[in-house]
C-alpha cells in the first residue's frame, strides 16, 4: 500500500473515531435533546401552537411544497425562557426543519412525524429553513420563530 | 436460515414498538440514578404530602390522566391485579399514581381512583397542585405528553421505580403490567440486581475500547510488517 494512501486511511479512521466520541459525548455528556422519530405517533393535518403548561409549548408543524403550517404560515411567537416540543410531519414530499442557533434539525416525512424539544432562553429571532430539496420553489421554503 | 437476521430484526422491532406504545420514550440515560424533585402532592384524602415523605422503601410511580379513555385505564387495572398476584407485603413499597395533565384536580383523582377501586393502604392516588413543580418532576423523569385534543393526550406508557432513597432506578415499559414485571422493578429498586444487570450497562463502553484497541493493533501490526 501507498505511504499517502496509508495516511489517508488512517487520518479517515481517526475522524471517525473522533466524530464517534463527539456523538457520545453530545448524547452523554452534554445530555443533549436528540431529534427522533417516532414511528407510532399519531398524524396530523394542521399546524397548532398550544400551551400546554407554565411557558411549556407543543408546536405541530406541517411541512408543505413550499412552507411550513405551524398555526400561523412561516412564522409563530414564542416568549422568552419557552420549553417547546416541535412535532413535524409533511403534507407532501420529504421536507426538512432546522432552527437555527438550535439543536431542532429534523427531517418532515410523508406518514411519519419526527420530534425535538429545545428551550429558547435569548430573545430574538430565529430562522428556520428547509434542508432537504424539494422541488422548484425550496429556496423559499423558510420561516421564523420569534422569540419575545 | 436466511430468514433468521430478518426474523430477529422484525422481532426486535416489534418488541421495541409494544415497549414504547405512543408518545415520546424517555432518555433513561439522562434519568436513572437522578432524584426528582421534591415535590407537594395532594392525595384523594385531600392530605398534602411531599415525595419525601415517601422515603424509606421503594416506591412505583405511576403517571397517568384521570381523563384517559384507555391507556391510563389499562396500566392501572394491570398494576392493581398483578400486585394482588403478587401478594407482597403492603408495608415493604407504596405505589404512587399521579396526574400529569395541570388542568386535573382532586376531583379528577378521585372519580378515578373510585371508579378503578384503587383502594389498597400503600396505593395514593394524588396530584401535583403546582403546574411548575409538576413539570419538574415530569422533567426529571422524562415523561413527556403530547396533546392531541382537551380529551386525548399521548404519552409513553409506563412505570417508575424508586429505591427507598428516592433515587430512580428503573422503569417498567408496556399497558398490561404482569407481576414478573413489576417484581423485576421492586427487585431493582431494592438494590438486588442479577449478574446480568451488572454488566449489561459496561457492553457498550468496553465494546468501544476493544473496537479502538482492535484498530490501533491493526495499525501497528501494519506498520510492524513494512
Amino acid at each position: 500500500m501507498d505511504r499517502f494512501e496509508k495516511r489517508a486511511m488512517a487520518l479517515a479512521l481517526s475522524l471517525v473515531m473522533m466524530f464517534f466520541g463527539l456523538v457520545v459525548y453530545a448524547a452523554k455528556g452534554l445530555q443533549a435533546d436528540l431529534p427522533t422519530c417516532l414511528p407510532n405517533a399519531r398524524l396530523f393535518e394542521r399546524g397548532r401552537v398550544v400551551e400546554i403548561g407554565p411557558n411549556r409549548y407543543q408546536v405541530d408543524v406541517v411541512a408543505y411544497m413550499w412552507g411550513f403550517d405551524m398555526g400561523t404560515v412561516n412564522q409563530i411567537k414564542l416568549p422568552r425562557g419557552a420549553v417547546v416540543d416541535f412535532y413535524i410531519t409533511s403534507r407532501d414530499v420529504m421536507h426538512g426543519y432546522h432552527i437555527d442557533k438550535t439543536l431542532v434539525n429534523l427531517m418532515a416525512i410523508p406518514g411519519a412525524v419526527t420530534y425535538s424539544r429545545v428551550k429558547f432562553d435569548r430573545a430574538g429571532e430565529y430562522q428556520i429553513i428547509c434542508h432537504e430539496y424539494c422541488g422548484l420553489g425550496h429556496q423559499n421554503m423558510a420561516g421564523q420563530v420569534i422569540v419575545e | 436460515m436466511r430468514a433468521l437476521p430478518l426474523a430477529g430484526y422484525l422481532l426486535s422491532f416489534a418488541l421495541g414498538c409494544s415497549a414504547f406504545g405512543q408518545g415520546v420514550p424517555p432518555n433513561l440515560a439522562k434519568t436513572l440514578g437522578a432524584t426528582p424533585p421534591d415535590v407537594k402532592f395532594i392525595d384523594t384524602q385531600g392530605r398534602a404530602f411531599k415525595l419525601s415523605d415517601l422515603k424509606g422503601k421503594p416506591v412505583i410511580l405511576s403517571p397517568i390522566y384521570a381523563g384517559c379513555p384507555s391507556a391510563c385505564i389499562v396500566i392501572s387495572r394491570s398494576v392493581k391485579k398483578a400486585l394482588s398476584e403478587l401478594n407482597l407485603d403492603p408495608e415493604t413499597y407504596t405505589v404512587l399514581t399521579f396526574s400529569f395533565d395541570p388542568k386535573e384536580d382532586l376531583a379528577d383523582m378521585k372519580g378515578f381512583q373510585q371508579k378503578h377501586q384503587l383502594n389498597a393502604s400503600n396505593w395514593r392516588v394524588a396530584y401535583v397542585p403546582d403546574d411548575d413543580a409538576l413539570f419538574q418532576l415530569l422533567d426529571a423523569i422524562d415523561f413527556r405528553f403530547t396533546y392531541v385534543s382537551e380529551i386525548v393526550k399521548d404519552h409513553p406508557n409506563l412505570l417508575v421505580f424508586l429505591d427507598s432513597e428516592g433515587v430512580i432506578r428503573h422503569y417498567e415499559f408496556g399497558l398490561e403490567f404482569t407481576p414478573a414485571q413489576l417484581q423485576r422493578g421492586l427487585r431493582i429498586a431494592r438494590g438486588q440486581y442479577t449478574l446480568w444487570e451488572r454488566v449489561s450497562d459496561w457492553i457498550f463502553p468496553v465494546g468501544a475500547v476493544g473496537m479502538l484497541a482492535t484498530g490501533a493493533w491493526l495499525m501497528l501490526g501494519a506498520r510492524r510488517k513494512r
